[in-house]
């Protein structure tokens, strides 16, 4: 048998059909009571769009405050630049062996030892 | 969508009211153990409609409200259905309905294998072979392209097939998992 056929004649309802059990009075009072239920007021999209605008400003504000303040691992200033503050304290070039870390674009730095 | 005139509305909602209520409450009764719940369901149905009749599609609108009674069931059966006092005099005419009748035992066999199919398989398959769904309506139903839906309903078929050809009377399979709906 084909498997549509096998479900249809599952049917539940086959020869004893719901809506011939029901009145077309229930029918006519259903449709009028929904008929007069109130519409809910669709949400417009510039309301929605007037929350979303404070939002991504706020959003703006903490992402450049956090760009701008939280230091970078091995890009703090003196990190940075060790080589050219050793030298402006101690009015010499520094051409000891220690390491001096050059910044890249990218921020992070690599280091190098200085030749004597 | 600019809403239509109250007056069309109410004319267009009763036009959709009128020519599908049937077809709705049969889609409820055959899935339902309690028939006078159908009635909750029906008028939840055609609630979402009046609300939403600019989203209902002017050609076809059956299989557009066998997808909103698809969820409006899923939610009944997640316990969340409201009680309506619009459904009344509906729900007390499901109430009088006479009972199923007695099934044959081949019957029977078949019906017990059709329920070791997955709640999806077998709502495709319902709503093709109980609502009489052509593959187009079915995709509309299930909110699917059509030919998504033309591979579920072959699957679906498929893996009702194979339980047919290995269950004999009186031994139960495994259940089978079906694609999520």
């Amino acid at each position: 048998m084909n498997t549509i056929e096998l479900v249809r004649s599952l049917d539940p309802i086959a020869g004893n059909d719901p809506a011939a059990a029901v009145a077309e009075e229930s029918r006519r009072d259903l449709c009028t009571r929904i008929g007069h239920s109130p519409i809910p007021a669709a949400p417009s999209p510039r309301r929605g769009r007037r929350r979303l605008v404070p939002l991504l400003v706020a959003a703006a504000v903490v992402a450049a405050a956090t760009v701008t303040f939280v230091e970078r691992p091995g890009g703090s200033r003196s990190e940075a630049l060790g080589a050219a503050l050793t030298f402006t304290s101690q009015g010499t070039s520094s051409t000891s062996a220690s390491s001096t870390r050059t910044p890249t674009p990218r921020g992070t730095t690599r280091s190098s030892r200085s030749i004597t | 969508m600019a809403d239509p005139p109250p007056g069309t509305r109410l004319a267009d909602f009763e036009r959709l009211f009128a020519g599908h209520h049937d077809e709705v409450l049969r889609y409820f009764v055959r899935r339902l153990d309690i028939r006078a719940d159908a009635a909750d369901l029906v008028a939840e149905t055609f609630l979402i409609a009046w609300r939403r009749m600019n989203d209902v599609p002017d050609g076809q609108p059956l299989p557009w409200l066998y997808g909103v009674a698809r969820r409006v069931l899923a939610n009944h059966r997640r316990g969340e259905t409201r009680r309506h006092g619009l459904a009344d005099k509906l729900r007390d005419d499901l109430r009088s309905m006479p009972a199923e009748p007695e099934t044959a035992l081949e019957l029977r066999h078949a019906a017990e294998i059709f329920r070791q199919l997955s709640d999806a398989d077998r709502e495709l398959l319902s709503l093709v072979a109980w609502e009489g769904l052509d593959t187009a309506q079915l995709a509309a139903a299930l909110g699917c392209a059509r030919s998504t839906a033309a591979v579920r309903l072959h699957r679906a078929r498929r893996r009702l097939e194979r339980l047919m050809n290995q269950t004999t009377p009186g031994r139960e399979p495994a259940r089978t998992q079906g694609d999520p709906a």
